[in-house]
């Protein structure tokens, strides 16, 4: 008896004691949303705390659907989300949404094929693998437009995402554009049904797939390739060129978007341009127009304008796009708007 | 303290004075009250949910093949069918092994000590985390899969059961870790009913003359066949539970597909993979699924309670 | 239930082939027995498998600041899983606390006060499911 009372005891000590271990900060911020951005906001989020350590910060990676629900479940105190907002669900949130561009990133198809380097997809090619059309690697519509590459006569296992996603909102919208046989097969959205492949969670999900199925093929964003050191193909453009998914190539992409004049919400689809990289998108942070509480909003424009600004500059070691400055404006201005 | 009868011995029904409620005897009901109350309440929290999404579709979610969160159209079944088979196959392969460890714990064919150690093995692969086996069949099993799979899928692809390309991510490569994960609950409970068999049953056998596996065989087994087959039976309501490790294996695909090698979903693995950006009708349809496999593990666990209960009845009078 | 495994211990011993007919089943016998401890010691390997890749990948990485530093930002190495013990830790602890009463007391409700109740009943089947 003597035992198990020490041991209850124990157990009741340790436990507060751990409670008494996570400090309660002055501020603490929750965010969630899409895992394209997650990279750079965690590193925006060291960076900022390390000035401020009077703030705590935490983002979770759980996808712009997930985090899209969680903002306006009023979970959170900020959003994020590749696919931004539709207006309906703009209007379902009571206390109004600013939307924030806060960076940029393009979406490669990253590939697993033991010996080939510089994959080159043309339009017809891409899209017909991601329809399932084109289902083995020495297809002659890949092999038209790699003279000269041995590819393997094995079949192609498409890595997809199995949760909602505004990275797969960017890709489908993209596909849609350009393929109607896409558009109408598959449609665009955060949660399709993919004709063919495996499916994975998250930007790293999808990662995961491809570096284990040799073979494989899918969209994550480029600094996901990048850092797990995969492969990825230099995409056909709308002008026929060849391009592959470089920061200037991304920011000239950029440099085509039209945004409507009170939202800062569009995507380029499909952009003209020599040197346009087809598919790069902004991916937005979701704050309130209006927050209850004072503290918090003061934190979170904050921590936002440190993003907007000083933040930039990690974009590229990461893999992301740095803002165009016209867009950096606008967001600022955009940023006074929350109260 | 009041009278002397309820201490506790249930056959001692002569003269049962009712106890006047003490706190303490509040207090337990209470307790006992709050575990009924918690299930009711879990169901309740799928099946409200659920409502809308079972008027809708009603069977007909079960019968239908396209999940389209884009259309807004859900049909269940690759998914019924994707946990359904993978805990087949996991216990296909499970079961045979399984026994087969059982009865070499039960039996004497090597030391002790041996026996010990691989009855500790058994353990630890029992208290192995999901996320754990997940990893560590992205690490092994999926590279021996594609490689294994291709050659099926060359040699023996005109079988629909092995037609089409080997992924990593399929069926096969969940069933086998499935099977591993399983394999300590068959063991462990065909073991309790190997070991249950009287002792008179054994010497009788031999007395007659009959080998060590002849007794095995012909005596063992078919007496302690009740625990066996409750083991299979609950060793399959945990294989549909499993939600991490087959999510992290199976391709989460959900498309029908006869072949093994091919990626599949399941019920589990969908909830977990869409539950946190579902709404309407989506979210509907989804506690509609998690209704199904709650009313299917309920099943297979009520069935395996009931044939251990009625096994041990079978064999407790004999000495 | 010890003695019914010792009992049995003579028959291995006295196998003898008288005839043809026993030979060959000597040789069954045998044969089971040889598949059975062979698949037993096939169980050692998915386990081995799994604490190797383990301690392979996880020992070169193991210093006492894991266990106390936080995850690092993207494209930093170094840091822990500090925040991950310990959330494991209250969880566990928290549902400890609130289970162990619980189940403790609907025990003692179940074999003392009223075993064949209905309540009785359900918790058992509740509890089994």
């Amino acid at each position: 008896m003597k035992t198990s009372k020490i041991s209850f005891l124990f157990l009741g000590a340790l436990v507060t004691q751990l409670f008494s271990w996570s400090a309660s900060a002055a501020t603490q911020l929750q965010g969630a949303g899409a895992t394209f951005p997650a990279p750079i906001y965690q590193r925006w989020i060291a960076e900022y705390t390390k000035g401020n350590p009077d703030v705590q910060i935490n983002y979770q990676g759980v996808g712009s659907g997930a985090g899209i629900k969680q903002f306006t479940q009023n979970l959170v105190s900020f959003g994020a989300s590749d696919a931004a907002m539709t207006d309906k669900e703009i209007a379902a949130v009571k206390q109004g949404v600013v939307l924030i561009p806060a960076t940029a990133g393009s979406i490669v198809l990253a590939y697993n094929i033991p010996g080939v380097d510089n994959l080159k997809l043309s339009r017809e090619a891409y899209a017909g693998i991601f329809v399932g059309k084109i289902t083995k690697w020495n297809d002659p519509v890949i092999a038209k437009a790699n003279e000269g590459v041995k590819l393997p006569d094995s079949p192609i296992t498409v890595c997809e995402r199995s949760d909602g996603s505004g990275t797969t909102f960017v890709f489908t919208k993209h596909l849609s554009a350009i393929s109607p046989e896409f558009k109408d097969k598959v449609g665009e959205g955060t949660s399709v049904t993919w004709p063919t492949g495996v499916a994975g969670k998250g930007n790293d999900g999808v990662t995961a797939l491809i570096k284990q199925n040799k073979g494989a093929i899918g969209y994550v964003e480029y600094g996901y390739a990048k850092n797990n050191k995969l492969s990825f193909a230099a995409l056909q453009n709308k002008a026929g060129e060849f391009v592959t998914a470089t920061t200037a190539s991304g920011a000239a992409t950029l440099a085509t978007t039209q945004f409507p004049p009170d939202l800062l919400r569009a995507w380029p689809s499909d952009p003209d341009g020599k040197d346009c990289y087809p598919i790069a998108t902004f991916t937005w942070l979701l704050l309130y127009k209006k927050y209850d509480n004072a503290q918090i909003v003061e934190a979170v424009k904050k921590f936002v304008n440190f993003g907007l600004t000083d933040g930039q500059k990690f974009a590229e070691e990461l893999g992301y796009i740095p803002l165009p400055k016209e867009v950096v404006d606008k967001t600022l201005e955009a940023l006074k708007t929350v109260q | 303290m009041a009278s002397d009868e309820g201490t506790g011995s249930a056959d001692q029904k002569i003269g049962k004075t009712k106890r006047r409620p003490d706190l303490f005897m509040v207090l337990t009901w209470v307790a006992s009250v709050a575990a009924v109350a918690t299930l009711l309440w879990i169901l309740e929290s799928i099946v409200t949910p659920a409502w809308p999404a079972i008027q809708q579709m009603g069977l007909g979610f079960f019968t239908s093949t396209a999940w389209d969160a884009n259309r807004d159209h859900y049909g269940a079944l690759p998914f019924l069918i994707g946990t359904t088979v993978s805990s087949l196959i996991a216990l296909l392969l499970a079961l045979p092994l399984g026994v087969f460890i059982a009865l070499f714990l039960s039996e004497n064919f090597l030391p002790l000590g041996v026996r010990q150690v691989i009855r500790f093995v058994v353990e630890l692969l029992a208290a192995i985390p999901s996320v754990v086996y997940g990893l560590w069949g992205i690490a092994v099993v999926i590279p021996l899969v594609q490689q294994f799979g291709g050659y099926l899928s060359d040699y023996l692809g005109f079988l629909p059961l092995f037609s089409g390309p080997a992924t990593g991510n399929s069926m096969l490569t969940a069933s086998l870790v499935l099977a591993i994960m399983v394999l300590p609950t068959i063991t462990a409970i065909s073991r309790t009913a190997l070991v249950a068999v009287p002792p008179t049953l054994r010497e009788g056998s031999y007395a007659v003359g009959a080998t060590r596996w002849e007794t095995i065989f012909r005596v063992l087994i078919p007496t302690a066949a009740p625990g066996i087959v409750a083991a299979t039976i609950l060793a399959f309501g945990r294989a549909m539970g499993e939600t991490m490790a087959v999510a992290m294996l199976i391709g989460n695909s959900p498309r029908l597909s006869w072949s093994l090698l091919s990626p599949a979903g399941t019920l589990a693995g969908l909830l977990a993979n869409q539950f946190g950006e579902a709404h309407g009708l989506q979210l509907s349809a989804l506690m509609y699924a998690a209704l199904a496999l709650v009313v299917l593990t309920l099943f297979v666990n009520m069935a395996g309670e009931a044939v251990l209960r009625r096994a041990e009845k079978a064999t407790a009078g004999i000495r | 239930m010890t003695t019914a495994t010792s009992s049995i211990g003579f028959t291995a011993r006295s196998l003898k082939a008288v005839d043809g007919n026993s030979r060959v089943r000597i040789l069954r016998n045998n044969f089971w027995t040889f598949l059975c401890v062979t698949l037993s010691f096939l169980t050692l390997i998915p386990l081995f498998s799994i604490v190797f890749l383990l301690l392979q990948k996880g020992i070169p990485l193991l210093k006492p600041s894991v266990f106390t530093q936080l995850p690092p930002a993207p494209g930093l190495t170094g840091g822990g899983f500090g925040n991950a013990i310990q959330g494991t830790a209250v969880m566990v602890g928290l549902a400890l606390l609130f289970s162990t009463p619980l189940g403790i007391l609907s025990a003692i409700y179940l074999n003392e006060y009223s075993p064949k109740s209905r309540l009785a009943n359900a918790v058992r089947f509740v509890q089994s499911f």
